[in-house]
């Protein structure tokens, strides 16, 4: 059973001339931290949107905990999911308080104020102060308080950390890690920071123009990604002889930069196998190499790849 | 539960605009009666029926004003669509836009609540804002008798006046669903035009129908003012036609919230 499957989704406006998802599928695992990748307007929010009920669907079927459910008309899915919104709009004139105290009574649930205040003092939020006079990055704080004060199995994120500075940044994801070890709940979250994402979700979906081009473990996108190989020979005509070598029995292998004796480029993971025993193997001007280094991609360079063109058939 | 917390948060976002309101309105016709004087009035009544039949029309054929009841039919219920009418319009024609415009309506309805709770819920809120604002106007209007020297209590029909208010109540709810029914799927600024455009189209056909060329004066009837005859009831001291009245300008109401729930479980709710 997976928290969320998603299948064949469709979501189209202005009688189908605008594809704002077409025809996705993946699913998220029980437990999972799954990040959902993709620049502004591939459609990330919408598919969001579709899931949690306020947009209808244009086609497709969405499971929420191996269910079925037609998100605009049910609801009782919602009871164990914990929502952030990407535009998070807030009451002015009411405090976080009533608020969350408000929300525990659409949810039917009884808030444990003890575990709302102390994530209250992490975030240093102040509970009493009216919405409408808190900054953007302390009313995003409310909202995060607000999808996580419930017990729920599912969490749903839509840009968490906007507004928060990096240290607040840095709590909220330790305060979801806690939450998700603590409870098992997956976390379905979608975001631009990268780094972020890549240090705290173990799978992730890359959605472009409406349609998700990968869906992969973090590691796995890793491992089969471009590997960055760096260089350092004895001299400039090493390096020469080596970077002819290169261009012609590597073509694939693509050259970032190269000074004096020093070399960077990627190259696929299978290619770099053969290629490092080439280098060590081999007298380049009469000299081995002196040092290398391989790197894997981090998740911003894949996301890159993808979206210069360098989509993965 | 879910449609009464909903309104019961609303009540309280809103509460202090709906006691200054509903305070001055209140306040206004415990001092609009003290100006009521059986004698001046009953003159005044005279006069007004020397005038020509075509101004007459305009204010229904006839002016009663000489009576405590038939005062009060002409400044407070014949007015009252802009006295109170227009509040209304144009809070329910606010509500749902707002909380879309202003994006609160996401957190709301990503909680286990229906859309239809959510439209009972905001209807709700403003059937009870109604209900407390009415209230408060028949405590100054009938607080007023016993206070202003000039006004005989004894000679005040008050079942006839609560009979007039509970017209009253049905009547502006029927303005404000079609207030509301333009917010479920239009913008503030449209569903205010819409709807104020709406309130001027409804009562203009309703008053000045006798107006129009014979055979365009049927258009009477699907106006929820022809509906509302204070006249009889206040003036002739008659209940005649009053359960008619009550019950179409309740079903008018009740077709537009249902209308409201429809197209509101069929929108997209946008970001």
């Amino acid at each position: 059973m997976f928290a969320i499957e998603v299948k064949n989704l469709k979501k189209y406006y202005s009688k189908g001339k605008v594809k704002a998802v077409d025809d996705i599928s993946f699913k998220v695992p029980q437990g999972a931290r799954f990040g959902f990748l993709g620049p502004n307007g591939a459609g990330k929010t919408t598919t969001i949107r579709c899931i949690m009920g306020f947009l209808h669907i244009y086609d497709g079927e969405i499971y929420i905990q191996g269910e079925k459910i037609t998100p605009v008309y049910d609801v009782k899915y919602r009871n164990n999911i914990g929502y952030l919104p990407g535009e998070l709009g807030l009451y002015k004139s009411m405090n976080a308080m009533d608020l969350f105290q408000h929300f525990m009574k659409l949810y039917d649930m009884k808030i444990n104020w003890h575990y709302v205040k102390e994530l209250a003092v992490r975030l240093e939020l102040n509970l009493e102060r009216k919405l409408g006079e808190l900054s953007k990055g302390n009313r995003q704080k409310v909202g995060v308080i607000s999808a996580l004060m419930g017990k729920f199995d599912l969490l749903i994120m839509d840009e968490p950390t906007s507004g928060l500075d990096p240290l607040m940044q840095r709590e909220f994801y330790e305060i979801v890690k806690e939450r998700q070890e603590e409870s098992k709940c997956t976390v379905f979250l979608s975001s631009h920071i990268l780094p972020e994402v890549e240090n705290f979700c173990d799978r992730v979906a890359i959605i472009r123009h409406g349609k998700i081009i990968e869906v992969s473990s973090v590691q796995d996108l890793k491992d089969k990604s471009l590997k960055e190989i760096e260089l350092d020979f004895t001299s400039n005509k090493a390096m020469k002889k080596f970077q002819v070598l290169l261009e012609k029995e590597y073509p694939i292998a693509n050259v970032k930069y190269s000074l004096g004796a020093h070399l960077l480029f990627t190259a696929p993971p299978k290619e770099t196998r053969e290629l490092l025993s080439v280098i060590s193997d081999t007298k380049w001007n009469g000299e081995y190499i002196r040092d290398f280094t391989i790197k894997h991609s981090s998740l911003e360079n894949i996301f890159m790849q993808y979206y210069r063109g360098g989509e993965k058939e | 539960m879910k449609i009464f917390e909903l309104a019961k948060k609303n009540l309280s976002l809103n509460k202090t605009g709906i006691l200054i309101y509903s305070g001055l309105i209140a306040l206004f016709f415990f001092w609009f009666a003290s100006i009521y004087d059986p004698e001046l009035f009953a003159d005044l009544e005279e006069f007004y029926q020397n005038f020509p039949d075509a101004i007459k029309s305009l204010i229904g054929g006839s002016l009663s004003i000489s009576d405590y009841n038939s005062f009060m039919n002409v400044y407070l219920f014949s007015f009252a669509w802009m006295w109170m009418g227009l509040y209304f319009v144009l809070k329910a024609s606010q509500d749902i836009p707002t909380e879309i415009e202003e994006k609160t309506i996401e957190i709301t309805l990503s909680k286990p609540m229906k859309r239809w709770e959510f439209v009972l819920g905001k209807s709700f809120k403003h059937f009870l804002v109604l209900l407390f604002i009415i209230g408060l106007v028949m405590l100054g209007v009938y607080l007023a008798p016993f206070i202003w020297p000039k006004i005989n209590p004894n000679d005040v029909n008050f079942i006839t006046l609560t009979i007039a208010f509970v017209l009253l109540i049905i009547h502006l709810l029927s303005l404000l669903m079609t207030g509301f029914v333009f917010s479920v799927f239009f913008s503030r600024k449209r569903a205010l035009a819409l709807s104020c455009g709406a309130l001027i189209f409804f009562y203009a056909i309703g008053q000045f129908y006798g107006l129009f060329p014979e055979f365009m004066q049927g258009i009477k009837y699907v106006s929820m003012f022809y509906y509302f005859d204070t006249y009889t009831l206040l003036v002739d001291a008659s209940l005649e036609g009053l359960l008619v009245n009550l019950l179409v300008i309740s079903i008018y109401s009740f077709v537009l919230l249902i209308g409201s729930i429809l197209i509101f479980q069929r929108r997209n709710i946008p970001v």
